[in-house]
Parts: C-alpha cells; sequence; structure tokens
C-alpha cells in the first residue's frame, strides 16, 4: 500500500499502461509517422523549426518532489547549521570559484559541461502547481493547460518534422508524472510514451514492448492468433484506413520483436559502465537515456521521485545525493565520449527548491519544506555553455539576489538551442494558435551561456 | 546606558532543550469517569519521561513505562552482548547459571523492540504506558495531556472525561509488540530498504472484526492502514440516534501528512448491510457528525475509516454514540451582556427548545446540552456590551431595508437559498464604518459576503473572506469584514449574503456595525517553554491588532517566579510579532509552573492591558501554519545549573549603520569543557550578520537588504562545538555541536 502521506505523488495518477501502449502501438503509435492516413491528421499547423539551433535532443532529469537546492548546486556554508545541516564543507569543482556540495564530487567533475542557474523563482510552494510552471513555463490557472516542453518538442521535433525512429519521440522513463507530462491542448498524441519497468532489473520490462516471462516466439504466435480471429481486418483488407493500421501494426511489432526491445536491453553495455552509471534506478534510467539519444529520441525525461523530504532530510540525502552524482556525472561524460553532449540539451530541475531553514523538530527530524522563491536548474549540454553559474540566491538561499530566473526564461532559453523559435505557433482544437513562449518579466533568455 | 548582564550556564551537565520532546497521540484520548484503565501515549524524544500533567483537577496519572525501540546501532550492541553470552555458554554450560538465563531473556526481549521500530513513523516510534484514574464527580470535558520528560515539557493533546461507557480497540503499538515477540515482523523488509526503517512495515488490524457495543457508548478506535473498523449494537425504531466523532477535534494538525487530519468517515448499516446513513462532516467541521431516525427495531453497524483508508497510530477518533442530546445551533448567537434573552436551541434529543437567561460576562461561552445525566457538546454564545437588535423581514432590497444606527449589533439570519438581508444607515462624510460578520467563528455554517452601496446602488466596498488568526481551528476563514471611509452625508446600504447560495435556520450571524474600537489581542508561542536554569531561550509573541491599532506594545510576565526575565519585550508599531527571551535563573522551581504574558499599549489616552494566549504553532499540509490555543503557558526549568560566566555588556539597544557594523561588549569565554564556543544569530533579519571577535560581538548591515528603519531583536546562540573531524568512531555520529543558551534578545536598529 502507498505510503499515506506520500502527498505529492498520488495525484499523479494517468500513465500509458503495457495495454494502453500495445494498443496505442498498434492503433497509432507506431502510426505516429501515418497520422496523414489515420485520423489523427487534425491541425493544419505545421511545425516549423525556424531558428537555427545545434541541440537535437533533450534529456530532462527531473527530480521529483523539488530538491533542496542548498544540498545540492547552491550551498551555504555560512548560513549556519539551521541552514547547511551537516553538510558544510562544499567542493571545489573543476571550475574554479564554483562549489557544489561535498555529496557531488563526481559532478564536481564535471562542472566545466554545466551551467547552474542559482536563480530560479517562480514563487509558488505547491507540487501541481509549481510542476505545471516548471514543465511548461506557462502560470497557472489561464483558460488553456499548455503543452509541457517534451510535448511542445515532439511537436516540433517528432514525426510532423520528420522522425522517424520506432520509438515515440517523447520517452518518459520510468514512472509517469501525469497531468504534468502531458499534451495540454496538443491532446493526447502528444503525451510520453512510459517505459514502466525498472532498468535496474533484468529485463527491463517496458510497458507494451518487453513482456515478463513471453518469448520472442510465443509473441508471433499470439499475433498469428489474434489474426485468425480478425474477421474485419479479412473483410475490409483493401481499405486505405485498414491498409494503414496492417502498416502501424507490422511496425508496432517491430518494435517489440525488433530493435526496440533491443534498445531497453541493457546487457549489451560494459558492465563496468553500467557500474559506473550505479545499478539502481536512476543510474539504468540515465544509460537509458542515452541509448536513446544514439537513436535520435528528441525528448526523454528521466522521472527521478524520492526528493520531496519533509521528514529526515538528510537520511535520505545520504542515499540519493551519490546516486545522483554517479548517474549523472557518468551520463554527461559518457555523452561527451560519443560525441553527443553537444547535439544534447541535459537539463537539471524540480518543481521547486526547499526551505532554506531546516525543521529539527519532531515530526520532521531535520526536514526541509518546499521553497519556489529561490532554487537552482541545471543545464549542460546542446550548446550551453558549461562551467558556469547564473545569477545568485542571498546569503541563506532564500531570495534571489541576482538574475531573477523564471521557469518560462529557461524554458526559452532550451527551445533556442533547439532551433524552436518563441514565436512559433502551437495550434489549438479551435483551431486559432498560440506562441511557444510569451515574454516575462524576469531575466529573459539565458544569453550568459546560450 | 550600560547594564551588565550575567548569566550562568550548564556546559556539562545539561545542555539548552535541541530535541524538543513530542507527543503524537494519546490512545485512548479519554476516558469514563469513575474509572481507571491504561492509556498509551506515542511520541518522540520521550526520554526521562516521569509525570503526565492533565489539566484540571480530578484526574490522576502514573507513568508505568517508556518505550523506546532499539535503534540499529543499540540493535548491534544488544547482539553482541547476546553473541558474547550464548559463546560463554557454549563454551562452558556447566557455569551457566539462572542470572544468565534472566539476562538472554531479557537481551532478547530488547532486541524484539527493533523490530517495532518498522511498525512506527519516527515522530511515533516511542511509547509511554500511563494508568489513567478519572474521579467519579469530575466535571466531563476537554482536557490537556503533556508529559513531563527530561527534556521538559511536551506539547499538549486532548484528553476527553466522558460519561457514557467506554469501549478501546487493542492498540497498535500492541499489535506490533505481540508481532515483534513471535518473530512475525522479523521478515525481510521491503526491496530496497538495506535495514528496517521506521515505519516501513506498519501494523494492520485484523479485516472484518467487529465489536458487539450497547448504547449510549464511547467508542476509542486507532485507524491502521486500510483499517475499518465496525461495531455492532441493537436499536428500536424511532430512535433518534446520534454519533459524534472526535478525530481532527482530538488532534487538529497531522502536520506530515496531506490532509494534514485524520478525515474520519462513519456509515451506518442496517442488519441486511443496506446503508442507512453516512457522514464524513457535519457542516464545516471535518469531524462528521451522524444523526438518523431508526427505521425499524434490529442490529445495526456502525463503521469508522479514513475517508481516503490512510492509516496510523495517530490516526485516533472516539465516537460517542447513542440516543444523545446534540445541540445543533442556537438563535441569536450571541446577546448584551446583562439583558435578558430567549435563546432557540436546534438539535436532537433536546429536552427544551429554548432557554432564557441573562448573561453577564463579555466573551464567548459555551452552551451546553443536558439530558438526565448526559451532558454532551457545547455551541458557543458570544455576550457583547453594544446595543443590540434581531433582524426583520422582508429586508431583501433597497426599498425593504432595515433602518439601523451604529453602534450595534444585528442578530440575524440568512433564512433560505438566495437569501439577502439587507440594512440601512445614515452615515456622514469621512465617517469610518466597520461592519464585520461573526458566524463561522460562533459555529454557524454561514459562509457571508459583505456589499457596501450608497443610496444610488453604486459600490462602495465588498468582502467575502477576512482572516482572523485568532480563530484558533476555524481556519476556513468565511467571515467578512470591511471597513470604509464614507465619501458623503446620506443613506448608505449593507448587503448581507450566503456567498455559497445557502440558508435556512442554522444560517444565523451577529452583524457588528460599529465605527473603529482600536484594540488588541496576544499569542504567545509555544505554550511549553522549557529551559535549563540558567539559560535564556527565545518567546514568540504574535499580536493581532483590531480597529486599526498599529502602536507599540509592552510585554511583560505575571505570575513568574522571581527571577525570571523577558528581555526584548516590546512590539514595535506597526510590527505583528515580535522574537523575545525569557531568562531563566539559577534558582528555579524545580516543577513546572504556570505563569502569564501581558501586553500593554496606549490606545487612545488610555492604558489597555491583555493577556496573551498561550499557543502552538502547527503547521498543516507541509504548507500552512495554525495558531493553535492551548488552555494553560507553562514553564519547566530542567536540571541543575553549574556555575560557568557569561556576560552580556553594553547598550540595551544596538543601532546599527546601514552598510556597517556595531559593536557590543560581550565577556563569553572562548571555550568550554565540551569545546569551543561558538555564536550564532538565530532567525536573523534580513541583511544582518554578526562576527565574534574578543571580547565583543560585530553586528554587520548589508546595505542591499538591510534598509534604514529595520528594527526588532537580535537574538544571537551560543554553542560549543567540537571539531568533527577530531571525532572518532562512533563519536563522528554524534552531533559536533550543542547550543548552551541564547544571549538575551538585543533590541537593534537600522540607521543611516
Amino acid at each position: 500500500m502507498k505510503n499515506y502521506n506520500d502527498c505529492r505523488d498520488g495525484c499523479f495518477g494517468y500513465h500509458m499502461t503495457r495495454r494502453a501502449f500495445l494498443g496505442r502501438a498498434l492503433a497509432g503509435a507506431a502510426g505516429f509517422c501515418l497520422a496523414d492516413s489515420l485520423a489523427i491528421r487534425s491541425w493544419a499547423a505545421t511545425p516549423a523549426a525556424k531558428t537555427a539551433g545545434q541541440a537535437k535532443s533533450v534529456i530532462q532529469i527531473w527530480m521529483w518532489g523539488g530538491p533542496a537546492h542548498l544540498d545540492t548546486f547552491d550551498p551555504k556554508p555560512e548560513a549556519g547549521n539551521d541552514y547547511c545541516g551537516p553538510y558544510k564543507k562544499p567542493i571545489e569543482t573543476n571550475v574554479k570559484g564554483i562549489r557544489i556540495c561535498e555529496q557531488l564530487p563526481e559532478l564536481a567533475r564535471q562542472a566545466d559541461k554545466f551551467a547552474i542557474i542559482r536563480s530560479m523563482t517562480h514563487g509558488n510552494n505547491a507540487h501541481e502547481i509549481a510542476t505545471y510552471m516548471v514543465q511548461t513555463g506557462r502560470p497557472a490557472g489561464e483558460r488553456l493547460v499548455y503543452p509541457c516542453v517534451g510535448a511542445v518538442v515532439s511537436f516540433f521535433k517528432g514525426y510532423q518534422a520528420g522522425y522517424r525512429g520506432q520509438i515515440p519521440p517523447y520517452v518518459v522513463l520510468t514512472e509517469p508524472q501525469g497531468r504534468a507530462s502531458e499534451g495540454g491542448f496538443l491532446g493526447a498524441k502528444y503525451k510520453p510514451f512510459v517505459t514502466g519497468g525498472d532498468p535496474a532489473k533484468t529485463p527491463f520490462e517496458v510497458e507494451g514492448i518487453v513482456a515478463p516471462g513471453i518469448t520472442d516466439a510465443q509473441q508471433r504466435q499470439r499475433r498469428e492468433w489474434l489474426d485468425q480471429l480478425n474477421t474485419l481486418r479479412r473483410a475490409a483488407a483493401d481499405t486505405p484506413a485498414m491498409k494503414a493500421l496492417a502498416r502501424s501494426e507490422d511496425e508496432a511489432y517491430d518494435m517489440i520483436l525488433g530493435g526496440g526491445a533491443k534498445l531497453f536491453d541493457l546487457s549489451t553495455e560494459k558492465d563496468e559502465l553500467r557500474e559506473r552509471y550505479g545499478k539502481n534506478t536512476f543510474g539504468q534510467s540515465c544509460l537509458v537515456a542515452r541509448r536513446l539519444i544514439e537513436q535520435g529520441v528528441p525528448y526523454i525525461t528521466i522521472n527521478y521521485p524520492g526528493w520531496d523530504t519533509h521528514k529526515n532530510h538528510f537520511q535520505t540525502m545520504r542515499t540519493k545525493l551519490p546516486e545522483l552524482d554517479k548517474g549523472m556525472a557518468t551520463l554527461l561524460q559518457d555523452l561527451a565520449d560519443r560525441g553527443l553532449l553537444e547535439s544534447t540539451v541535459v537539463w537539471w530541475s524540480g518543481e521547486f527548491g526547499r526551505t532554506p531553514k531546516i525543521q529539527w523538530e519532531a515530526p520532521y527530524n531535520g526536514g526541509r519544506g518546499h521553497w519556489g522563491t529561490a532554487f537552482s536548474a541545471l543545464l549542460a549540454g546542446g550548446g550551453f555553455k558549461g562551467g558556469r553559474v547564473v545569477g545568485s540566491s542571498d546569503a541563506r538561499g532564500e531570495t534571489v539576489k541576482e538574475r531573477p530566473t523564471s521557469p518560462s526564461d529557461l524554458i526559452a532559453s532550451i527551445y533556442k538551442r533547439l532551433g524552436i523559435d518563441s514565436d512559433a505557433r502551437l495550434p489549438q482544437p479551435d483551431g486559432m494558435t498560440v506562441p511557444v513562449m510569451t515574454a516575462t518579466t524576469t531575466g529573459g533568455l539565458l544569453k550568459e551561456i546560450l | 546606558m550600560r547594564t551588565a548582564l550575567i548569566l550562568l550556564l550548564a556546559v556539562t551537565a545539561v545542555f539548552a532543550q535541541e530535541e524538543i520532546p513530542h507527543l503524537g497521540y494519546v490512545y485512548p484520548a479519554g476516558g469514563q469517569q469513575g474509572t481507571t484503565f491504561q492509556v498509551l501515549i506515542g511520541g518522540q524524544h520521550l526520554t526521562g519521561a516521569s509525570v503526565a500533567r492533565i489539566s484540571g483537577a480530578g484526574v490522576q496519572a502514573k507513568v508505568l513505562d517508556h518505550l523506546r525501540p532499539l535503534n540499529q546501532g543499540a540493535f548491534k550492541i544488544v547482539q553482541k552482548q547476546m553473541q558474547d553470552l550464548l559463546a560463554e555458554k557454549k563454551e562452558n554450560p556447566s557455569a551457566w547459571t539462572d542470572a544468565d538465563e534472566k539476562r538472554l531473556t531479557e537481551l532478547r526481549a530488547k532486541m524484539t523492540t527493533f523490530y517495532i521500530r518498522q511498525s512506527s513513523a519516527p515522530a511515533l516510534v516511542e511509547t509511554v504506558t500511563l494508568e489513567m484514574t478519572v474521579a467519579r464527580d469530575v466535571a466531563p470535558g476537554r482536557r490537556e495531556l503533556r508529559l513531563q520528560t527530561a527534556q521538559g515539557l511536551t506539547n499538549p493533546l486532548v484528553f476527553e472525561v466522558g460519561q457514557l461507557r467506554e469501549h478501546t480497540e487493542n492498540s497498535g503499538r500492541s499489535i506490533a509488540v505481540t508481532e515483534s515477540q513471535s518473530g512475525v515482523r522479523r521478515r525481510r523488509p521491503p526491496e530496497g530498504a538495506a535495514k528496517p526503517m521506521p515505519g516501513t512495515m506498519p501494523v494492520t488490524n485484523a479485516p472484518n472484526a467487529q465489536t458487539t457495543i450497547s448504547l449510549p457508548a464511547t467508542l476509542n478506535g486507532q485507524i491502521l492502514p486500510g483499517d475499518v473498523d465496525r461495531y455492532r449494537f441493537q436499536a428500536r425504531h424511532g430512535q433518534q440516534l446520534v454519533a459524534e466523532v472526535s478525530a481532527r477535534g482530538l488532534i487538529p494538525y497531522l502536520s506530515d501528512a496531506v490532509p494534514g487530519w485524520f478525515q474520519a468517515a462513519v456509515t451506518l448499516f442496517d442488519a441486511d448491510g443496506k446503508q442507512v446513513a453516512y457522514e464524513d462532516n457535519f457542516r464545516f467541521h471535518p469531524d462528521p457528525l451522524l444523526h438518523c431516525e431508526i427505521p425499524k427495531d434490529g442490529e445495526y453497524t456502525l463503521e469508522v475509516r479514513d475517508a481516503l483508508y490512510r492509516g496510523r497510530e495517530d490516526f485516533v477518533y472516539r465516537v460517542a454514540i447513542g440516543e444523545l442530546p446534540y445541540v445543533t445551533g442556537v438563535f441569536p448567537l450571541g446577546s448584551r451582556s446583562g439583558t435578558k434573552t430567549t435563546i432557540e436551541l436546534t438539535g436532537w434529543n433536546l429536552p427544551v427548545t429554548n432557554l432564557t437567561g441573562i448573561a453577564q460576562t463579555q466573551g464567548v461561552h459555551p452552551i451546553f446540552a443536558c439530558s438526565g445525566k448526559f451532558l454532551i457538546d457545547r455551541v458557543p454564545f458570544a455576550v457583547d456590551t453594544l446595543p443590540e437588535c434581531l433582524e426583520t423581514e422582508p429586508d431583501d432590497d433597497l426599498t425593504g431595508a432595515q433602518r439601523v444606527m451604529p453602534p450595534l449589533i444585528v442578530n440575524g439570519r440568512i433564512n433560505c437559498p438566495g437569501d439577502v438581508d439587507v440594512f440601512c444607515f445614515a452615515g456622514r462624510t469621512g465617517q469610518q464604518i466597520i461592519a464585520e460578520v461573526k458566524a463561522r467563528r460562533l459555529g454557524s455554517p454561514l459562509d457571508s459576503a459583505l456589499k457596501l452601496t450608497d443610496a444610488t446602488g453604486q459600490k462602495i466596498t465588498f468582502n467575502d473572506d477576512h482572516e482572523d488568526k485568532g480563530a484558533g481551528l476555524t481556519t476556513h476563514h468565511a467571515d467578512s469584514r470591511l471597513s470604509t471611509t464614507l465619501p458623503a452625508d446620506g443613506l448608505y446600504y449593507l448587503y448581507l449574503v450566503d456567498e455559497q447560495q445557502q440558508g435556512g435556520a442554522a444560517h444565523g450571524y451577529r452583524l457588528h456595525l460599529t465605527t473603529p474600537q482600536p484594540d488588541f489581542e496576544l499569542r504567545v508561542v509555544p505554550s511549553a517553554i522549557n529551559a535549563c536554569a540558567g539559560t535564556t531561550v527565545p518567546v514568540t509573541v504574535h499580536v493581532l491588532r483590531r480597529g486599526g491599532f498599529a502602536g507599540e506594545v509592552a510585554l511583560a510576565l505575571k505570575d513568574a517566579p522571581k527571577g525570571f526575565e523577558l528581555a526584548g519585550a516590546r512590539i514595535p508599531a506597526g510590527h505583528d510579532t515580535v522574537r523575545m527571551t525569557l531568562s531563566v535563573p539559577t534558582k528555579a522551581p524545580s516543577t513546572p509552573f504556570r505563569f502569564s504574558v501581558i501586553g500593554q499599549a496606549s490606545i487612545q489616552q488610555r492604558e489597555v492591558i491583555r493577556e496573551a494566549v498561550p499557543a502552538d504553532d502547527l503547521m498543516q499540509a507541509f504548507i500552512y501554519r495554525h495558531l493553535v490555543p492551548a488552555g494553560e503557558l507553562l514553564a519547566c526549568v530542567l536540571g541543575p545549573p553549574q556555575p560557568f560566566a557569561l556576560g552580556v555588556l553594553g547598550a540595551e539597544f544596538v543601532k546599527i549603520p546601514v552598510g556597517g557594523q556595531a559593536r557590543l561588549p560581550v565577556n563569553i569565554p572562548s571555550s568550554t569543557s565540551w569545546g569551543e564556543v561558538e555564536l550564532e544569530l538565530s532567525d536573523p533579519p534580513p541583511g544582518i550578520s554578526i562576527e565574534s571577535v574578543t571580547g565583543a560581538i560585530v553586528f554587520r548591515s548589508d546595505a542591499r537588504t538591510a534598509r534604514p528603519g529595520l528594527k526588532g531583536n537580535l537574538i544571537v546562540n551560543v554553542y560549543a562545538m567540537r571539531d568533527p573531524d577530531t571525532m572518532k568512531g562512533r563519536g563522528q555520529r554524534k552531533k559536533p555541536r550543542r547550543l548552551l543558551t541564547a544571549l538575551p534578545a538585543i533590541p537593534f536598529e537600522v540607521v543611516r
């Protein structure tokens, strides 16, 4: 039974199950590329990437629940014990003058590859609203529900823009985040494919692709049986719709029985590399993300839960930070080694930071609450300049001191690296269009690192 | 002016309080008059619990035991001791004695407590068992229960003295103990957990268990994860059954849960399993109140659960069930002091529906419902000094508006959904008018809204909800209040509606139509102040400003023993809160004592004194904070002091130039027997920092954030520090610093 006080996660109910994925795969998932011939040809708007961007893909590391900025990339050892707790000795990185939490030594060695934005702000302390704001760059409560970044990238870089990969253009590893990673007004077509399963286990049972306990031969046998039962298919075999469906189905089975399944088979990776990533769900998710990048998947989100540390925060950090450190640092190095980092944006952020002042008393016993007034984000690769710090928070990390940066500023900067113009339009169901981003009152595009 | 404040610090024996003792639940949270029974208390940092303090007279408690399940480190030590003992036995069986066997049994018993730890959240993992005796003649009602531990007094929790026969189901802890002793809990921890972590394997109750009861009764239960408690009883056709649940009423905020309380739901089933009634609240109260007329003679089952099927040991409830008298509302909601008033009562099983009497003392007083010997609920009744009148229908529009003359209080009612009550009064140019509805705060479900217009219907001002931080546990601030200066001579119209478009006999209100009456209330936090003898601790006082009062409030102690002193005891004009300090003498009472904090202010050339209501600042659902009132303000002095001189020498008031620094001479030694001394500002104001230099503290202000005019108190904590690098082995895990004391609060202002 789910722990009752896991308040944050319970609200995000929807994800694509194996059954739903297969349904989509057979009736359209692989057929995204066949949108013109199936019923999903809904909008006239043609995705257009107007500006030149060198990034092709994004890996979003979503720190689900909100990581403590003071205990990661904005340490404040001078603020005193009530603020920094046991983390009083931040470490130097390989970039002079940039210090991060002592629990992140591997990332410290990769600091030349990433930029830290220490002045993120939106002022909201509620999970759902803050998540929406950070994932869409829009304020909550507007008439329209906007698509999240992954859906927008999928729109501009996905099937309609010429993507021909077997794997859907927007993939979430491994847990879904429901409303926060939806297609918004773009519709269900732009929702992500959620893998489910656990890449730290063998096999990585990807929903709809790798079925537990079923061999490829059994899978083929089942398809044959299904074909025998499908009298409608035979009766209307020559109709365009049925032909298109057949093509979709062929591609879906290709994905299940061919390259798709192999892509998620991590046993082909060297053990040494798997160890470097960390033999845990997050570390192996990073490895899968790299493999998806190699296949050209435009947007991958790694939903990394467990950062909503209202209670026993530092006990949790002792486990989580080394896990984050290994996984993310190895991902950056691995991408760089393979020449992929220049074309891949790695975006690290949660919906907010955590209260700088520690709640030592029971029942929190050293906990940190929600803090949207000032928090940190990381950007690496894709042409973003590494080894930089953008903006700053005050001496206790409570407010933004220099260069306030809104989620909108950050997302617009990512779009710029991807070549998605801020003026590009997104189609609404009513036929109207809206710009991808609107102007902000904060610091604007992250020109410092663009 | 220069002063010399000399403190004595306890350095080696008792440190200032860092681990605040915390009560999570009391189970059962009450007991019947004239009975003796056991009570289980769950919490944290309860070591040394020796005395249970229950407010009021007639309830005695004896501490029977304190169980603190072994943690990982302690488990290994006990395990090693047991292994050594068994090795000795194996090596030399003939030398094995009864004493060795007893020792082995004791160690085994200790080890089993390790597995209990998995059953509870860390904040509930310790338990204290009390033997409680409630005198036969003691008044029924709510009390506050606290424990006195080695770290001082805990927070208060509700303990009810009841009149009905009580039924109490087994506690979750008793199940955990049984399972641990039987080995059931020694199964593998959940996947991914390296060791049995607190709360990862909560205990559960047996499904489908039912308890047979006879009415009337009080039912005590603990809802564990997925738990549903069922009570079977016989009832007769036509009985007016009432089941009143107390859950949120017992523990107002489970600060580490969402929603922030145990949201109880009750369902009544007949013998065929058909649902007869269901409730999960009562009006705006989260605790349900179920009433139904029993349709036929037979057996019925009452089911109690959490609305979301959550559960934990602190999901404690009490249900009073039977054909009980219950007042759901009164009208009017108050009266003028010294005036004979007839009150109309609504509810169930009431012996009378009208009461006539004269209320004297201004304030809010409870009205009780009694039937025979049973006294059940109480509803609030306001007594004020202003003239009063009743609302008269029809007054639904401009033409029917009821003419009134401020200042006065109108007792009215939104009679039906959509009803509008309109009042007309004559005003003058520049006249300040305040219209305030008191309804929710007096138990009415009305969600009021007020609109003021001129004679032409032009809106002047509107208000829906007005937050009153003094409203205690009524945290949905549905009462409205507007304050305005009238623009011209003429008639004005005040519209009062229910914003939810509801109405009925229960939707009463008191509309205060007055001119500003500047006043204030105070809340002092926390309600239990624990301090070592000879040390200083911070105390927070909130001022709730009324009627435009913006002046300064001077604070002082009342009924405190000699030697107790406040510092920084002044709430500056325009400020709503102050953190001051209380210094405790080296010679202080060894038992907790009651005292008060009073505030004095000059209002319209009058000296006004108000006593601070003790309160605790509780968090709800990880975000919202509420000042929950407590019955008494207590101080508990800990441990014998050891002489250690510490001096603060300097100005009473520090002026820090903007962007500059100010120096305060002090006499603080650089080290203690425990370690180096370090100073740190507690909750420093923005832009203010300190630096400790020989013989002084230097206060600095950052010109970018600390603006001229910034003022308040500076509280400096004094710590003894150990270099963690020199702490070996187990010592490394211990805290490298200890809070010795705070310095008396230092008032400051940033100046140009």
